[in-house]
């Protein structure tokens, strides 16, 4: 929730709110990128994930596993942080997806992307 | 010093035979947690991989005999949670950590009355728990690598909100006496008053931030009580600014119903408090950094 009031405070309009919960894992971040996406109007996409329970490395498989996926292409900004987060930006990095550390900054770049 | 966890604790796992339970039983030993036994119905005397060296019990009664544990963690299935809560509360327990998600209303509203009854302290449902980094305890799932010692209390209702600003805390240098997720469930056990008085209290807590949402009125309440008995400096951040009403966001608790609950009417409560408002969660940790005496 808060993520979308940080997109709002950089001036960009939120399409979707999807809160995956607690302790998602690939599965889950597969469908979430199928639901967001079912929306034509959705210019970029938005993975901000800060892990607790949720484990940051299991988010960014699925991530890797939907953008091969995707029905149609649109500019992603992954931030993951948390729980194993090492192992997260490791996976995402060999699989040439950048991600950032910050959630203003990623707010800030998902923004410029839809514009 | 710190606040309901300190070295001292001595924790059950409830729900150490499953898949999350024992995941982040390790991760929480690794913190350095005292992890002295698992409580799981009928899987008396099983052994958990990784945590070979701890006894697993039928009840919790049977790992506060054995054990000496003062303090539960539960990773207990929604279904079983309440039962699971009033297993502690009738050992007499002084913490009992609830990160279940989803427990029935009804429930809680059966099982609160016997908690209150008897003095056990509740923290969740729905929840992420509690870290005192300065005693190397947590009880939960946050992650404890963000965390550094100091005197910054962090009270919240989210999960990913409170490690997003301990992060920020910590870069600033600002360490925690210690991080308290209450829950985004409508009916929880300790609130944010409650969790107040006890920084309050706590010589070595110097000020606090409190990270509310859309919902409720205890980010309303907790203006009251901090504008009445504070001395401390509090900042604050309240998500769900951008949420549409009537409709739930993310957590059962959070939802904005006709005029109340809303996030301008919570940060203007605030600020009449004296408190320090955020923008952001990162303006938040910022505000109150800067104001540590």
């Amino acid at each position: 929730m808060a993520t979308m009031d940080v997109i709002q405070h950089h001036g960009g309009q939120p399409a979707n709110f999807l809160d995956v919960g607690g302790g998602a894992g690939v599965a889950k971040i597969l469908a979430a990128f199928e639901i967001i996406l079912e929306d034509p109007r959705v210019r970029a996409v938005l993975v901000n994930i800060f892990g607790g329970i949720t484990r940051a490395d299991d988010v960014a498989a699925g991530v890797i596993q939907a953008r091969a996926r995707l029905s149609r292409q649109v500019p992603l900004v992954v931030r993951v942080a948390g729980t194993n987060e090492a192992q997260a930006l490791r996976l995402l990095h060999d699989a040439g997806i950048g991600a950032l550390d910050s959630m203003d900054e990623a707010a800030a770049r998902v923004v410029e992307a839809a514009r | 010093m710190s606040i309901l966890l300190d070295a001292s604790a001595r924790v059950l796992v409830q729900g150490m035979t499953g898949g999350q339970g024992s995941y982040h039983t390790r991760l929480m030993r690794e913190a350095g947690t005292a992890i002295v036994a698992g409580v799981t119905p009928g899987r008396a005397g099983a052994q958990v991989e990784g945590l070979d060296d701890v006894p697993v019990f039928d009840t919790v009664a049977d790992a506060v005999r054995a054990a000496d544990a003062n303090a539960a963690c539960i990773f207990v299935p929604a279904p079983f949670a309440a039962d699971a809560i009033l297993e502690d509360a009738a050992a007499g327990l002084d913490v009992i950590v609830c990160l279940t998600e989803g427990i029935p209303i009804l429930d809680m509203l059966r099982v609160m009355p016997r908690v209150r009854a008897s003095g056990s302290r509740l923290i969740g449902p729905n929840c992420p728990g509690v870290t005192t980094p300065g005693d190397r305890v947590k009880v939960g799932v946050m992650p404890w690598n963000v965390h550094t010692p100091g005197p910054v209390g962090v009270v919240s209702r989210s999960g990913t909100l409170t490690y997003e600003v301990v992060q920020h805390l910590t870069n600033l240098g600002a360490g925690q006496s210690t991080t308290v997720g209450i829950g985004g469930d409508p009916i929880i056990g300790e609130r944010f008053t409650d969790v107040l008085a006890l920084f309050e209290a706590d010589p070595d807590t110097r000020g606090v931030v409190l990270l509310g949402e859309i919902g409720g009125d205890d980010e309303e309440r907790a203006a009251a009580y901090i504008q009445q008995r504070m001395t401390k400096p509090v900042s604050a951040f309240i998500a769900g600014k951008t949420a549409p009403p009537e409709r739930r966001m993310g957590h059962a608790g959070a939802i904005v119903s006709g005029a109340s609950g809303s996030a301008p009417a919570k940060e203007a409560a605030l600020r009449s408090a004296g408190v320090m408002v955020g923008e952001t969660p990162e303006h938040a940790a910022r505000l109150l950094a800067a104001r540590l005496p």
